[in-house]
C-alpha cells in the first residue's frame, strides 16, 4: 500500500513538473554564429650549429673532441644543420696544455681544406684564436652550410671545439602568404 | 374471406396508417425544433495576401583572401618560424546572414601543449588588422587600416574567447583581416647542437581559429 502511494506521488510530481515546464514563459537565448578553420599547423625552426671532424649535417649534440699531433694540421668543420640563417657563432677551442698555435684559418663558406693551407677553391682566411676562451666569429651561415677550419699547433694531446649560437643573431623575416 | 375477417383487415390497415402519420409528424417537429435551437450566424475576415513571417539568419563565414600571393589563409602550414619572425595571413570574415551581429570574438583551440602555445611571453603572438579594401600581396592597405585586436598571445587566446573590434558586423558585412602570427625575438643559446630547456624551437602546434558573433539585440517594431 505504501509503495502504491509512493508511485502515485512520483507520477504526480512528474506530471506536475511537465505541466510547469509547458507553461513557463519562453526564455531568451543568444543566437551565435561561428566561423572556424580546420587547423593551421605552425612549426618553429631550430638553430643547430655544431663542430665535427668531417663535414656532416647530422647533429651529434655533443662537443667535438679529438686528438691532435704536434705540427700536424687539424681540420674540422662548423656545420649549420638548422632552419635559420645565423650571422655569428661563438667557438671555444681547447688545446693541450702549453700549446702554441702557429696557424688558424678557414676557407670560404661551403669550401673544405684539401691540404695544408689549401682550400678546394679560393684562398684561406686567417682567424683569431684564444685557446680556452670563447671567441665570437661573425660568419654568416645559412641552413645546410659549413665552414672548414684548419689549426696547426705544437703539442700532442686532446683538442676540443665547443660551439654556441644565439637566436639573437638569426635572420628574421616578415612574410605575407 | 369471411365478413369478420374482412372487418379485421380494414381495421388493421387504418391503424398502421395512423402510426405512420404520427411518426412522420414527430420527426418533422423535432427537426424544426433542433434547427431553431442550434443555428448560429458567423462572420470571418482574413487577408488575401502577405502575412508571411520569415526569420533571419546569423551566419559567419571564413575564407582566405583571393588576392594572388596571399591565399594561404588558415590552411597552408607555417614552417620553420623563428624567434623574431612574423607571418601574415589574410582572411575574409563575412557576416553572410540576414541578421546583424554583435560582440565578435576570437578563440583559438589546440590539442597541442608546448611552449609556443602555453607561454604568454615567449610563445606565439597574434595581432589582427583590418583594411577597408583588399590587402595587397605585400601586406599594404590602400584604404583605412584598423587594429581589430592588439597583440595577444596564443596562450591567452586559447584560455578564452577574446573580444575583437571589427569594422562591420552588419548583415552582409565583409572584414578583410590581416592575421599577424609572430614568435617574439628571443635569446636562446644552442650549445653544440643542443637546444636549451623550454625552448620555442622545434615545436609544432595545430591551431583552430574560431570567430564568433552573437545576434544583435532583439528589437520590437511597430509596423
Amino acid at each position: 500500500m505504501r509503495s502504491n502511494h509512493r508511485s502515485t506521488s512520483l507520477v504526480a510530481a512528474v506530471v506536475g513538473a511537465f505541466i510547469l515546464a509547458l507553461i513557463q514563459p519562453p526564455t531568451s537565448f543568444a543566437t551565435t554564429a561561428i566561423a572556424k578553420n580546420n587547423t593551421l599547423s605552425i612549426s618553429s625552426g631550430k638553430l643547430i650549429i655544431f663542430a665535427s671532424g668531417f663535414q656532416t649535417f647530422t647533429n651529434p649534440a655533443a662537443i667535438y673532441t679529438t686528438a691532435v699531433i704536434n705540427g700536424i694540421p687539424k681540420n674540422f668543420f662548423i656545420n649549420n644543420s638548422g632552419s635559420f640563417t645565423s650571422s655569428r657563432f661563438t667557438m671555444k677551442i681547447t688545446l693541450p696544455a702549453n700549446s702554441n698555435v702557429s696557424a688558424f684559418r678557414r676557407c670560404n663558406i661551403n669550401v673544405a681544406f684539401t691540404g695544408t693551407n689549401v682550400c678546394a677553391s679560393g684562398s684561406s682566411t686567417t682567424q683569431s684564436i684564444t685557446p680556452g676562451s670563447a671567441v665570437t666569429y661573425i660568419l654568416p651561415s645559412t641552413p645546410n652550410s659549413f665552414y672548414s677550419f684548419q689549426i696547426v699547433q705544437n703539442k700532442t694531446g686532446v683538442f676540443s671545439v665547443s660551439i654556441s649560437a644565439s637566436t639573437s643573431f638569426i635572420t628574421t623575416a616578415v612574410t605575407h602568404s | 374471406m369471411s365478413p369478420v375477417a374482412n372487418v379485421l383487415s380494414k381495421s388493421a390497415g387504418s391503424m398502421a396508417l395512423k402510426v405512420t402519420i404520427i411518426a412522420a409528424a414527430a420527426i418533422g417537429g423535432a427537426g424544426l425544433i433542433s434547427s431553431n435551437v442550434f443555428a448560429a450566424l458567423t462572420a470571418t475576415a482574413s487577408n488575401t495576401s502577405g502575412g508571411s513571417v520569415t526569420t533571419g539568419t546569423l551566419s559567419l563565414t571564413l575564407a582566405p583572401s583571393s588576392v594572388s600571393g596571399i591565399t594561404g589563409g588558415f590552411t597552408s602550414a607555417i614552417t620553420a618560424l623563428g624567434p623574431g619572425d612574423t607571418v601574415n595571413r589574410y582572411i575574409d570574415l563575412t557576416n553572410a546572414g540576414t541578421l546583424d551581429g554583435a560582440s565578435p570574438t576570437l578563440l583559438i583551440s589546440t590539442v597541442d601543449s608546448n611552449t609556443i602555445v602555453n607561454n604568454v611571453t615567449t610563445g606565439l603572438q597574434v595581432t589582427l588588422f583590418t583594411c577597408s579594401v583588399a590587402w595587397t600581396n605585400t601586406g599594404t592597405c590602400s584604404g583605412t587600416t584598423t587594429v581589430a585586436m592588439s597583440v595577444t598571445s596564443v596562450a591567452v587566446l586559447k584560455s578564452g574567447a577574446q573580444a575583437i573590434t571589427l569594422p562591420t558586423v552588419l548583415a552582409g558585412g565583409l572584414n578583410r583581416l590581416k592575421v599577424s602570427i609572430s614568435l617574439p625575438t628571443g635569446n636562446e643559446n644552442t650549445v653544440n647542437g643542443v637546444l636549451p630547456l623550454n625552448t620555442v624551437q622545434g615545436l609544432t602546434a595545430a591551431l583552430t581559429w574560431q570567430f564568433t558573433v552573437t545576434e544583435r539585440s532583439a528589437v520590437t517594431t511597430n509596423s
